[in-house]
């Protein structure tokens, strides 16, 4: 399903962030680009089958997200390769593919369009986002009139109710109030007993013990260790005592 | 799958020879040959009394294709003249006599120019000398003359009064036809592209069976994966663009009609006389260019505002700004509607050349794509970018003439005009609205050029970078 082989991401980082065109060519002129090399993934190699979860802990740093951005696509690693079979649906941050002057039923399908589906998938399945996302009556608002717990519940609610055959999620399972999160948190189960894979990033290691069927542990850029979910959680949580 | 390439390919050839047809009718003679005429020489005086015993010849050599008219300034002294002048035409390289007419001097005004257009105009006449020679039978004190100008001819001496050289030259001119050779070969170059067209279609269904990608095959593929997300994000735009104003999208009408008045009323006395239909001159060169710079410094700023998106999401990143120029150009289209207006309200006619303003409006759709993909990209880097597009285009809106006439610029600063693009694409469409005909071939290729010169410059920098963006972003 997903396969990563020696994949490594250098980085090129000038000393000082330049940023527009005066600075760099002032320092372009004095030779003061110079560049330093940034090792922020390592030699990663692991595959992911169909229908598991695996749970990506680590350090702030670690190159989690790079990991994620690699394996969605938008980054194209240094070095190494990466194959994916199936359909992925990134979870967006809170409303990030949202536009504010259009209304929820508009949003819906606009953000629907940006995850990949079609026209008439969206419309088969509109009334069943309509329907979790709980915003009944407030679906034909624009968006910038939502509280960020409505406009939280709709972007989770697109995302999840397609059943992706990939989903990604980066620490955006703690939305709405406690109803939503319990709700949200059982669809989350539910997608990944039902055959959907999931890759899943989160700091609180006892989500992942719940959830997730295999670890990945990254530590200084490599992988430390993959495996079951179980036993890494176990040695995790004995390494930072 | 094969079926809808070849589907595909048939409505293309369809398509084609429809517009080939269509163009061929509207086009005209305009894509067939132009009429031009010699520089013009100023009078610095007249010549003796042309009475009879004498005879003037003026040798030229001719740069249009054919010959058709012959124009030269009379001077009559202001008294009644009598008798005939015999004017004739001769082939200097092979002596043959083309054409001779008899001209009543009594018919003649004083300082009026007289054209002679030939009964058979002389094919295949472009870098050929004739001579142009005036003999008379007007009695002395009742003959008028010709005026003649100091200035030299390329050729050296060319005027003989009864076989003398002389050191200046006949106050004179002629005309005729400059042909083009894609409206000679127009069905030829049709067939070829058409042969062309076949050729890809017999390629493309080759390389799909083999399994390789071609250009079209890629073009397809990417349709039909994400035309709902074009869709969706041209609508989305076309839907915020005015949605919390009272006016809305009538302001798609009002803000080139306001700012054509605004110009009229500052610029009317100055630049009005030199111009046919001011209105509309300036109204198309607004709505065209308002278009690039909206359309432009929108796409710039694409990938840069879609940040959150692109590092989460994998979409080809050049929709971003192709579809912000789209969406531009749907507003662009609602704009066509009150400049159609204004034309017909200042009488001007519409002509069946209107069908090809969709010409230059997907030319410049091109172009503002191709510069949107550089600038979108250089952004990306380059923050100031941004600022710098708002120098440029105010630079840019005064290098082309959208108020003034094409004219005022000096013969140094022509070259700007030249190198132009949105120059060739406002005259391109003024030429078919205020003069109602389809401009000469060499404008349809500077407007082609331009476009797509400009998607492949910007489609390269972009594809070269945009590995990058997610890093800079």
């Amino acid at each position: 399903m997903i396969r990563v082989e020696h994949v490594s991401m250098k980085f090129r980082m000038t000393n000082d962030k330049v940023m527009s065109l005066k600075e760099y060519f002032v320092a372009f002129l004095q030779r003061r680009l110079e560049y330093k090399e940034f090792l922020v993934l390592d030699d990663i190699n692991f595959e992911v089958k169909r229908g598991e979860v695996v749970g990506i802990i680590g350090k702030n740093g670690a190159g989690k997200s790079t990991l994620l951005k690699i394996i969605a696509g938008v980054l194209k690693p240094s070095i190494g390769k990466v194959t994916v079979n199936g359909m992925i649906a990134p979870m967006l941050e809170l409303g990030s593919g949202f536009d504010p002057e259009l209304s929820g039923r508009e949003n819906i399908f606009l953000n629907g369009a940006i995850l990949g589906y079609s026209n008439e998938f969206l419309k088969s399945k509109y009334n069943e986002i309509l329907e979790f996302s709980e915003l009944n009556e407030f679906i034909e608002m624009p968006i910038r009139n939502y509280s960020s717990g409505m406009v939280a519940r709709l972007a989770f609610s697109i995302a999840t109710v397609v059943k992706p055959e990939i989903l990604i999620v980066d620490e955006v399972l703690s939305v709405g109030d406690a109803g939503f999160q319990t709700k949200s948190l059982n669809r989350m189960k539910e997608l990944m007993s039902g055959g959907t894979t999931v890759l899943f990033v989160s700091h609180s290691i006892k989500q992942i013990e719940e959830m997730c069927s295999n670890v990945l542990w990254l530590e200084d850029h490599k992988v430390k260790m993959f495996g079951d979910a179980q036993e890494i959680c176990v040695i995790y949580k004995q390494y930072w005592g | 799958m094969k079926k809808r390439i070849f589907n595909i390919y048939i409505r293309l050839l369809l398509i084609f020879l429809f517009l080939a047809i269509v163009f061929y009718l509207i086009g005209g003679e305009q894509i067939k040959s132009q009429e031009e005429a010699s520089p013009e020489f100023l009078p610095d005086g007249v010549l003796q009394e042309l009475s009879e015993g004498i005879t003037v010849q003026q040798k030229f050599t001719v740069h249009t294709d054919t010959l058709e008219k012959i124009t030269f300034l009379i001077g009559t002294y202001d008294h009644s003249n009598r008798g005939l002048w015999e004017v004739t035409l001769t082939d200097e390289t092979t002596g043959e006599e083309l054409e001779k007419k008899a001209i009543d001097t009594s018919l003649l005004l004083n300082n009026t120019y007289y054209d002679w257009t030939l009964e058979y105009p002389v094919n295949n006449a472009k870098g050929k000398t004739y001579s142009f020679l005036v003999g008379s039978e007007c009695p002395a004190g009742e003959a008028p003359t010709l005026y003649y100008s100091s200035l030299k001819t390329d050729s050296g001496k060319s005027l003989s009064i009864n076989g003398d050289l002389q050191e200046f030259q006949l106050c004179f001119r002629y005309a005729g036809e400059h042909m083009f050779l894609f409206g000679k070969f127009f069905w030829l170059i049709a067939i070829v592209l058409l042969l062309l067209i076949v050729l890809d279609a017999a390629w493309t269904i080759w390389c799909f069976q083999k399994g390789k990608n071609t250009f079209i095959l890629v073009l397809m593929s990417v349709w039909e994966k994400y035309h709902f997300l074009i869709k969706q994000l041209v609508t989305r735009d076309f839907k915020t663009k005015y949605k919390r104003s009272v006016l809305g999208y009538l302001w798609s009408f009002l803000n080139p009609l306001l700012t054509m008045a605004v110009q009229y009323i500052v610029f009317s006395t100055i630049f009005r006389s030199d111009i046919k239909n001011f209105p509309v001159y300036l109204l198309t060169g607004i709505i065209l260019f308002n278009f690039f710079s909206e359309a432009v410094g929108q796409g710039l700023i694409s990938i840069v505002i879609n940040s959150a998106l692109i590092t989460k999401v994998y979409v080809p990143k050049y929709i971003y700004p192709s579809t912000k120029v789209i969406s531009c150009a749907i507003n662009l289209l609602i704009s066509i509607i009150p400049l159609l207006a204004v034309t017909i309200l200042t009488g001007t006619p519409l002509t069946p050349a209107l069908l090809l303003l969709p010409f230059v409006l997907v030319c410049l759709l091109i172009f503002c794509i191709g510069m949107s993909l550089a600038l979108s990209s250089a952004m990306v880097f380059f923050r100031d970018t941004q600022y710098l597009w708002g120098i440029a285009s105010l630079i840019w809106t005064y290098a082309t003439p959208l108020f003034y006439p094409e004219s005022i610029i000096p013969e140094q600063f022509q070259f700007i005009l030249k190198i132009n693009p949105m120059y060739y694409f406002v005259r391109f469409a003024r030429t078919i609205l205020i003069d109602g005909v389809s401009p000469a071939p060499p404008l349809y290729a500077y407007c082609l050029i331009s476009a797509g010169l400009a998607l492949v410059i910007g489609g390269t920098v972009f594809k070269k970078s945009q590995d990058k963006f997610v890093l800079y972003i």
